[in-house]
């Protein structure tokens, strides 16, 4: 990789240069019709001349803390010190990582890309996050007049910030040059910082992943602005305010589910095997591909979508809501997010219109303490060989895509641990058994074997040794769509047992939805299920707008799970021995419920998950 | 083939078919505040014929155009309606509430008539009848004001050079009509199933070109004829009793004085 790029780089170089620091976003738009390829190349230059004036800048701020210092000796009362940056313990388990910040040095989030950077989504299509409802023509207004505003001072300002910045640094430099000690400080910190990327992928290069290099290019001139759009402005909605787009989507896909899904659910249930044309009808509804952008086949929606999709489909059979689900917010974010431009082109539009996509990531020894996977990978003349054993695969009957995790270095831990994608088809891939579940028995759930399996270079998912990243990123948001599954499950198990209280059963002479016992039993328990979606809804948003939901996720899905386990349980009982019998579908909601304790990321991880960020929140 | 088809396919926002209405306080009108609405199910046969003739290419469909009169809301079911697959779509914002009822079945075919001469259609498809209402006349009305030929409750619609051959169920069998385009044709229950609007379609929907225009720009007069004296519910059903077999609905008909 880095060769190829560094010969593109005398090509863009003069370029590059002539835009010196300046916002990605005019380089964005003036490179629209150039070679991909050569703008990433350029981009990655200009990356690193961002990283040597990482250094001089150490320089400055160390002259700034000197000038600071300065000031605090002369005021009585002295100024705290700067707080020191979050630094990840390397030995500390891998999800406490996460937490710490791993992705977040210097406490911001450094875009990799559209799909990973949501503010961009959320912001640069307001379409698809305001419109709809009466403020949206209030907000659409409010946008583009902040945005004329914007471009106009951003022009005007540009030159006379410029003089100001020059002026501040060199007062910070001559602060610095009378205090050489900070200034070694700070150097050796930012070195030592190299040295460790350095040490841990052997490559200089790999600092590139924490700058904005695999950006896609923006194809829109409004995405572009996307970053410096401020929304703190414009009115708030309530959580539950659809853009048009979701609730035109909620309504097609429950119409969908009402009347193609839900005369099948019975029948797939006991025969425990999800019926084929279901899922072909999901590809064809375009449910398969919500996510994914139009240009790999996709329907190019936002991530609420999604989440509105599954919840939708959950409300009818949470089976087919968890194919969906791990389908989309799994499979195709994990390509869409890490994969390369060339897999994304090799997959997705697969992805989108006829395979259905697994993830595997448990294994008998490993479940919670998910990076103590045994299932190894070597590299062989043209590629990989996995072998190794993976179990509770969701999907893996119905699929023909898996991504697998793999250890290619069991040497260093869990930072060995990479992610591929194989196919089918793949020699020495089969299916060893298929569970029989207690809850959620149409969707599959095997054990799948890699006996020496061969795959190509090109199937590795991003790069080597960063597999634990893209399952730690992937969980966080998977955990909201599980979230969605778990309160569709309780809203349409819930709804089913009022229609049956309030409208058929009868005694002492009236419907038993009378009786003031049955009256507050349906409005706490709906009250329960409003406050999980409220939880739900509010973390997609926060994901879609780029802000933390690491915590937001772990609570909408914990607490969902709850409400949906305490729901479907109630809604049994008040619908007597109609609820019991294997007729309707309270009890099939009831075992269906369990499962959202258990899979991705058990109540008690879930919990640790809160608690650890809580701590961190309120340790002095 | 044929000269090219210009379709106007009229939708109308009401009441959800799977809600029971329920007449409001005041026994004016069915109560619509805070009930779930969606587009007339025969409409949704009429977007999805006009969708399939495009589809069978036995015509060819110049354009597909969706047309709404009603609240502002409406712009939902005309979005439906090009998720579906219409061209673009007219909305008519007419608030029942602010002007004193909704439209009357000559002023909307008046509507339409202004329409089709403005957008220059050559087949209107419209639902036979809407289901809140459930007056159906607006297909006949717009054919008698537009001069064109008439197909009403169509089961079937077949191209055939420049005629076409609609087929109808009427009491005891169907009937085949044939007629000259241009022309009106109103659907019934069995002509198609309608599609789910996919994710994608959907997608695209939100680009295509929605277009508002008021009565004042039609020039349509559409002063009230009619006037709704009352709206009750119906006398609510006494129940009835289950019997065995047919000797005992023999002998229950018999108690009762039936046969």
């Amino acid at each position: 990789m880095a060769p190829k790029t560094l010969l593109l780089l005398p090509i863009l170089t003069p370029l590059t240069f002539a835009w010196g620091s300046n916002q990605d976003l005019y380089i964005r738009d003036a490179v629209q019709d150039l070679d991909p390829y050569a703008v990433e190349a350029a981009l990655r230059r200009r990356a690193l001349i961002a990283r040597q004036s990482q250094i001089v800048k150490a320089k400055r701020n160390a002259g700034r803390m000197v000038l600071s210092r300065q000031i605090n000796a002369r005021s009585p009362k002295a100024m705290p010190e700067p707080e020191p940056v979050a630094e990840a313990d390397p030995e500390d388990h891998p999800f406490q990582q996460y937490d710490a910040g791993l992705f977040r040095r210097d406490g911001s989030v450094i875009p990799r890309d559209p799909y990973a950077n949501p503010t961009a989504e959320a912001v640069t299509d307001p379409e698809a996050w305001f419109e709809g409802g009466e403020l949206h023509a209030k907000r659409e207004r409010i946008l583009e007049a902040k945005r004329a505003v914007l471009r106009e001072k951003r022009k005007r300002s540009f030159f006379a910030k410029k003089a100001e910045l020059a002026k501040r640094e060199a007062e910070a430099e001559a602060a610095a040059n009378a205090n050489p000690e900070a200034v070694a400080e700070a150097e050796a910190a930012v070195e030592a910082e190299v040295n460790v990327e350095k040490r841990e992928t052997g490559s200089w290069f790999s600092w590139m992943k924490f700058c904005p290099l695999s950006r896609t290019l923006s194809t829109t001139p409004r995405r572009s602005y996307a970053d410096v759009v401020d929304i703190s402005s414009i009115p708030p909605t309530p959580i539950f305010h659809f853009s048009e787009t979701e609730s035109l989507m909620a309504e097609s896909v429950s119409k969908f589910a009402n009347e193609v899904i839900a005369p099948k659910v019975r029948e797939m249930d006991e025969a425990e095997a999800m019926d084929p044309t279901i899922v072909e009808q999901l590809f064809e509804q375009g449910l398969m591909g919500i996510e994914i952008p139009e240009e790999y086949g996709g329907a190019g929606m936002n991530f609420t979508a999604a989440i509105v999709g599954i919840e939708e489909l959950a409300r009818v059979d949470p089976s087919v809501s968890v194919l969906c689900d791990v389908h989309n917010t799994l499979v195709n974010t994990a390509i869409l997010k890490y994969g390369t431009e060339k897999s994304r082109k090799m997959w997705l539009p697969k992805l989108a219109s006829q395979t259905v996509g697994s993830f595997c990531l448990s294994e008998p020894v490993s479940g919670s303490d998910a990076f103590a996977l045994k299932t190894k990978a070597e590299r062989t003349s043209n590629g990989y060989k996995i072998s190794g054993s993976k179990m509770w695969i969701t999907n893996s009957m119905e699929a023909g895509l898996f991504i697998v995790f793999a250890n290619l270095d069991p040497s260093k831990g869990y930072k060995g641990i990479t992610a591929f994608v194989v196919g089918k088809e793949a020699k020495g891939f089969s299916i060893a058994k298929k569970e029989k579940k207690l809850g959620i028995r149409a969707s599959s759930t095997c054990v799948v074997n890699f006996d020496d399996v061969e795959i190509d270079g090109d199937q590795l998912l991003g790069k080597e040794g960063e597999g634990y990243k893209y399952a730690i990123g992937i969980l966080n948001e998977g955990r909201i769509g599980i979230a969605a599954q778990m309160t569709g499950l309780a809203l349409g198990t819930w709804e089913n047992a009022a229609k049956y209280v309030w409208n058929d059963r009868k005694q002492f002479g009236q419907l038993v939805g009378e009786f003031q016992g049955m009256q507050h039993q349906l409005a706490q328990a709906y009250t329960e299920i409003a406050a999980a979606r409220c939880l739900v809804y509010n973390a997609a948003r926060k994901k879609e707008a780029g802000e933390d939901f690491v915590r937001d996720a772990a609570m909408a899905k914990l607490y969902a799970s709850q409400v949906a386990g305490k729901v479907s349980g109630l809604a049994v009982e008040w619908m007597g021995g109609m609820g019991f019998v294997r007729d309707g579908i309270a009890e099939k909601m009831f075992r269906d419920s369990k499962i959202g304790a258990i899979y991705e990321g058990t109540s008690n991880i879930q919990l640790t998950t809160i608690a650890k960020l809580l701590q961190k929140e309120y340790t002095n | 083939m044929s000269a090219k088809l210009r379709i106007l396919v009229p939708v109308k926002r009401v009441i959800d078919y799977a809600i029971k209405p329920r007449v409001n306080k005041a026994g004016t009108s069915v109560e619509t505040a805070g009930v779930k609405h969606s587009m007339n199910p025969f409409d949704e046969l009429s977007v999805e014929e006009a969708v399939r003739i495009r589809e069978r290419k036995k015509a060819s469909v110049d354009d597909i155009l969706a047309f709404s009169a009603g609240p502002a809301k409406s712009a939902d079911v005309l979005r439906t309606a090009m998720a579906m697959g219409a061209d673009r779509s007219m909305l008519l914002e007419h608030d029942p509430e602010k002007e004193g009822g909704e439209l009357e079945p000559l002023a909307v075919a008046k509507v339409l008539k202004a329409i089709v001469e403005k957008e220059n259609r050559n087949l209107v498809i419209l639902g036979k009848q809407s289901i809140d209402d459930d007056s159906s006349q607006t297909g006949q009305m717009l054919a008698g004001l537009l001069g064109w030929s008439q197909a009403t409750q169509a089961s079937k619609v077949e191209f055939d050079g420049e005629s076409v051959n609609v087929v109808r169920e009427v009491d005891g069998g169907v009937e085949t009509v044939k007629a000259n385009l241009p022309m009106v044709i109103t659907t019934d229950l069995r002509l198609n199933e309608p599609r789910y609007a996919s994710l994608p379609n959907i997608m695209k929907a939100k680009k295509k070109e929605m277009k508002k225009i008021t009565l004042q720009e039609l020039g349509v007069d559409a002063t009230k004829r009619l006037k709704t004296v009352k709206v009750a519910e119906p006398a609510p059903r006494k129940g009835g009793g289950k019997v065995e077999d047919v000797d005992g609905l023999i002998g229950k008909l018999k108690e009762l004085g039936a046969i």
